[in-house]
This record gives structure tokens, C-alpha cells and sequence, in this order.
């Protein structure tokens, strides 16, 4: 089985311990959402699924292997990342940006050998198409809104792990997303939403840091509650979503909404 | 799947695929032109010029050959690849600090060449008869990495430059160094007084083919070393763990950008003295005309180095004739202006 494992995973920065014995399990095809206050090592512990943060303890096993074992190349086309902000100081246009992603897979390219320069060109433009960013394409990335530039990079994550064959599932491949949603608008976190779980069923493993806790109850499939670094809880969104755990987890007071289907929705009670 | 014989062959012949600069013929061909015409000019025509008339005579066909040999060539080489080196250098640095505004000369990576040099040219006679130029070659380059080190050290904290916090430190290197090279100077001869005040001056002109070689060299195989290292740029200057994220780790990629710029920069420093603002204008120029992507503005930037050190070196020696003006003071004075325009520009976007 193709998934993620955290196996009581520490990180400590000077005296401060960020993440403290840390178990979890992220699946494949399912939307998993990591959810807690500030500094209760959410990014920390995405950062450390993309290998980019140094272990103090423990060890994730990438689809059963030590991820320091992987390469990062080879982890380069099996998993893309969205940081929450990544200010870019050359002004390159939204296109080259998204290329530059493509790129990543430039080795191995389509089904027949490494991809043609048309072809290349056409997934480029798939992407651009499905991110909505058609229109914006020859901008300077430095004149972009904070969403519109969002938006770019996670076409430049996607493009990352585009899938090239002629099955267009993603399987093996994974989209680690922190606070994605922030400084876009309604609209396209509706369609990114969808897209999501759209790409999940082909296979996507999507691994989200949320602070909107109506869109986490909407998306999640698992959902992951840490708290000043350590698990409180994890399962499946049915086990998680309970007043009682979240106000432990989130610190707040919340108030149940029940959707004529027989849905909750939690929003913070003012 | 649809490809014509053209896209397979552009595919071919161009390593990083999406993006050549080989496809960038008409620019290339600009460039290439205006350099190979200035090239003449700089080689042909000056106040002493070909005497087209006598060129059937043999003797003054030997004259004008030995001067095309000993002198001009030699500069025009020298020209050519400082220039190149130079322009190349900025790139890298300003891919390293993630900003547009790095350069060798106002970082202090050129300064504090120069003070290694200095060091060398007035201490070395301690324990050497005479220092050679390439034992000044190195005590620049020893210096020059260490201050890109050091630099980098102070005004980058987790993957994010602090401009303003590298421009000053750049400010108070270049005056330490400065004051550093001032207190050598007085306790130096008067024979090495005269030498270092001539090189501090610095010029292109009366070097000897062999120093020249040797820099060319180094210019040519560090220029080849960062051109591995442009998909590496465009990847590292979206961030640390951006670019980790897309394959490309940063741990002996700044280590090789700073061994190679610093090498480029102190072997044109122990050379030719210290010329500022080459790569500053030259990269800025590029982006402005043909985009960010490394893979075009590395390349483009070393043709446009070279073009703008050889027209400059050029206009040196002709504009003030007899008088040779020094080609680190007209750089300075073109270079200057144009900097403070970039810097209001900058400061323009930060307020919107």
C-alpha cells in the first residue's frame, strides 16, 4: 500500500520542541486534512513530509521506505508543495512559472519516450485551463494579487505531478498543501474544492493544513488534530468531527449547524 | 501524438527542453553582430588608426601586426571575457540572493578582492622577492569567497534575503576594505605605492598573454560551470524548500555559485582592478528584454558583458585622446545612475 507513515516523529528547534512522538498515517485517494492552533506544528509537520525538515527523532516511511532514502528527484515527481507564501523576487510570467514545474518531469514524458515540445505545450495549457489562469498566462508574477499568485503556484505544484500517461490517474502521487485557500476567493476555492476531490478519486493523496473549519468539514476524508505538537487525534472525518474534541483541539466554542440531509457544520460561536 | 521532424530535432539539441537559448536565433545573431562590429572597432580604429593606404608596404604591415598582436589583442580578449565574467557573475549572485539588485562591487565581493590583492602585493615582498600575478590571483580569491560567505551568512536568514540589511553590510565591507587597503598603502614602499596605485586605478590595457590566458580560462570554465547550474537558478529562487520540493537540493549549489562568482570576480580583480556595476546593468538589461529565465539571461548576459566592457574599453581610450580614461571610472559613471533608477523603481513596487 502506497501511503505515509509517521513513526513517532520529533522536531526540535533550539530548546523548543515542535513536534513530539508523532504517529500518523496518510492514505492514498482520500483528502486528509491536519488541523490545530497556531504553532501546534502543522506546517512543521508538512515540511517534514516533504523532507524539508531535519528529524529529531523517529521517521516517515514513504510508501514503505525511509524517506531519507528516497532521492529528490524521484520524490520531485511523486509529490508537489504548496507553501503559504513564497514571495518571488524576479518577475517571471505566469506560464515559465508553470513550466517550470512541467519540467520536473521532463525525463520521463508520455507514453512513448520523453515528451515533444507540442505536446509539452498542450499539457501546459491544460494546466493554465484548469487553474483558471488562462487569461493571466503572460503576467509578470510580481503584478498578481496574493490569490492570483496562489493560484499560480498551485499550478506549478500540479504541473509537478501532471499525470503524463494515457491513463491520467494519479496514482503514487501526492499534493502537500498548507492554507491553500487563503487569499483566494470564494469562487475558485469552490472550484479547487471539486478539482480536489475529483483528482482523489483518480488516485491523488492530498495532505492539507486548514484553518477554515467549515471548508475542512466539507473536504476531508481523514482529518489529523494536533495540539502544542503532539496527536490528539486521528480517523476518519465521521470520528473527528465531535464538538467536544474539536473545542479541545481548536480552543473555541462552537455551534452546530444540521443541514436538512442530516449534515453538521461547526462554525465558531461568537 | 503530433510532431513535426523540427520539434524532434529542437528537442534534441536542447537540454533543458521547453526553454533554449538556441531558439533565440535573431537575438543571438543581433548580439553577435554588434559584437563582432565593435570587436573591430575596438581592434582597428582609434586615434592611431589603420593607416589603410600603406597597408601594401611590408614594413608598416609588420608595425601594425606587432601592434595588433602585443596590444590590442590581448586587451580585447581581456575585454571580452572580463566582461563576460563579470555580467556572469552578477547573474549568479543575484540568483544566490534571490534579488535582482546583488552585485559583486556592491556587496563587497569586489572590494574585498581588491584587499586581498593589496595585502599580498605589500606583505607578500616580506617574505618573496617579487609577487606574481598569480599569487595575487589567489589571495583575491581567498578573500572574495570568504566576503560572499560571509555576506550571505549575515543578510540571509531562512531562505529569505534582506535587501536592505545586504546593501548596507555591502556598504560597511566596502568601507572597511576600503580603509583596509588605505592603512596597507601607507605603510607600503614607495615602489609598491606606485604599483598598487597604478593597479587600484585599474586598466585593461599592457597585460601580457599569459595572465590573460590564465583569466580567460577561469572566466570560460567558471561561465561553463554556472550554465549546468541555470535550471538549478530558476528552481532556487523560488525558495529553499520550493526548489528542494522540485528536485533540486541547495546545499553544494550555493557552495559551487559561491566558489565560481567569487573566482570570476577576484580573477578579474587581481587583473584589471576593481570595475563595478558590469554585472548589475548587464542582467537587468537582459531580463528587461528577453525575461527571468536563467537559461536565456545567464548566456545572453555573458554576450552582453562582453559587449559593453569591449564598446566601454573602447570609448576609454578614444573619447579623452591622448588622455586614457580609467575604465572602472566610466563604468562607475554610467553604472551609478543606473542603479539609483532601479533602486527608486523597486521602491516604487514595494509601496503599491
Amino acid at each position: 500500500m502506497k501511503t505515509l507513515a509517521c513513526r513517532n516523529l520529533g522536531v526540535q528547534r533550539g530548546a523548543a520542541l515542535l513536534l513530539d512522538g508523532v504517529n500518523a498515517d496518510f492514505l492514498p485517494e482520500r483528502i486528509s486534512v491536519i488541523l490545530g492552533q497556531n504553532g501546534a506544528g502543522k506546517s512543521t509537520l508538512l515540511q517534514a513530509l516533504a523532507k524539508n525538515q531535519a528529524l529529531s527523532a523517529g521517521e516517515i516511511l514513504w510508501h514503505g521506505q525511509p524517506l531519507v532514502q528516497w532521492s529528490w528527484s524521484d520524490l520531485a515527481k511523486m509529490r508537489a508543495l504548496v507553501e503559504q507564501q513564497t514571495p518571488l523576487p524576479f518577475a517571471f510570467s505566469v506560464r515559465q512559472l508553470v513550466s517550470l514545474g512541467l519540467e520536473v518531469q521532463r525525463a520521463e514524458m508520455g507514453p512513448s519516450g520523453p515528451l515533444l515540445p507540442a505536446a509539452f505545450q498542450g499539457y501546459l495549457q491544460e494546466i493554465l485551463r484548469v487553474c483558471d489562469l488562462l487569461a493571466l498566462s503572460e503576467r509578470s508574477v510580481l503584478t498578481l494579487s496574493g490569490g492570483e499568485l496562489k493560484r499560480a503556484h498551485l499550478a506549478r505544484a500540479l504541473a509537478q505531478i501532471w499525470p503524463l500517461d494515457a491513463s491520467g490517474q494519479f496514482h503514487g502521487k501526492w499534493l502537500l498543501l498548507d492554507e491553500w485557500n487563503v487569499a483566494l476567493d470564494v469562487h475558485h476555492q469552490q472550484c479547487f474544492a471539486v478539482l480536489l476531490r475529483q483528482w482523489c478519486a483518480q488516485g491523488l493523496g492530498v495532505i492539507m493544513v486548514l484553518h477554515d473549519l467549515p471548508l475542512a468539514m466539507q473536504l476531508a476524508d481523514e482529518v489529523l488534530l494536533l495540539k502544542q505538537g503532539r496527536v490528539l487525534a486521528q480517523g476518519t472525518a465521521a470520528e473527528i468531527w465531535q464538538p467536544l474534541l474539536l473545542q479541545e483541539a481548536l480552543q473555541t466554542r462552537l455551534e452546530a449547524f444540521t443541514h436538512a440531509d442530516g449534515s453538521t457544520l461547526f462554525l465558531p460561536k461568537l | 501524438m503530433v510532431s513535426t521532424r523540427n520539434e524532434r530535432r529542437a528537442f534534441k539539441c536542447d537540454p533543458f527542453m521547453s526553454v533554449s537559448i538556441l531558439s533565440h536565433k535573431w537575438r543571438l545573431a543581433l548580439l553577435g553582430i554588434s559584437l563582432v562590429s565593435v570587436s573591430f572597432a575596438h581592434l582597428f580604429l582609434s586615434n592611431t588608426a589603420w593607416d589603410w593606404a600603406t597597408l601594401g608596404s611590408p614594413e608598416r604591415w609588420q608595425h601594425h601586426a606587432f601592434i595588433l598582436w602585443e596590444f590590442r589583442l590581448p586587451r580585447w580578449l581581456l575585454a571580452m571575457t572580463v566582461g563576460a565574467g563579470l555580467a556572469v557573475a552578477g547573474v549568479a549572485l543575484q540568483a544566490l540572493f534571490r534579488n535582482p539588485l546583488a552585485e559583486p562591487g556592491l556587496v563587497g565581493v569586489a572590494s574585498s578582492s581588491a584587499f586581498g590583492a593589496v595585502s599580498i602585493m605589500v606583505l607578500g615582498a616580506w617574505w618573496w622577492q617579487e609577487v606574481s600575478w598569480w599569487q595575487i590571483g589567489g589571495a583575491a580569491f581567498v578573500f572574495g569567497l570568504l566576503m560572499t560567505g560571509f555576506i550571505y551568512r549575515l543578510a540571509t536568514r531562512h531562505g529569505q534575503t534582506d535587501v536592505a540589511l545586504m546593501l548596507l553590510a555591502g556598504v560597511a565591507i566596502n568601507a572597511l576594505m576600503g580603509a583596509g587597503t588605505q592603512l596597507l598603502l601607507s605603510v607600503a614602499d614607495l615602489v609598491q605605492l606606485r604599483s598598487v596605485t597604478f593597479w587600484l586605478m585599474g586598466s585593461l590595457a599592457n597585460h601580457g598573454w599569459t595572465p590573460v590566458l590564465a583569466v580567460s580560462g577561469v572566466m570560460v570554465l567558471a561561465t561553463l560551470g554556472l550554465w549546468r547550474l541555470v535550471q538549478h537558478m530558476n528552481a532556487f529562487v523560488l525558495g529553499d524548500n520550493i526548489a528542494r520540493s522540485m528536485g533540486y537540493p541547495s546545499q553544494g549549489f550555493k557552495a559551487q555559485v559561491m566558489i565560481l562568482s567569487a573566482l570570476m570576480v577576484s580573477s578579474a580583480v587581481a587583473l584589471v582592478g576593481v570595475i563595478g556595476f558590469v554585472g548589475l546593468v548587464v542582467p537587468h538589461l537582459v531580463r528587461l528584454w528577453v525575461g527571468v529565465d536563467h537559461r536565456l539571461v545567464l548566456p545572453l548576459s555573458a554576450i552582453g558583458g562582453a559587449l559593453l566592457l569591449v564598446s566601454a574599453d573602447w570609448l576609454a581610450r578614444t573619447l579623452l585622446y591622448p588622455l586614457e580614461l580609467p575604465i572602472g571610472l566610466l563604468m562607475a559613471l554610467v553604472g551609478a545612475p543606473f542603479f539609483l533608477i532601479m533602486l527608486l523603481k523597486q521602491r516604487g513596487r514595494w509601496q503599491t
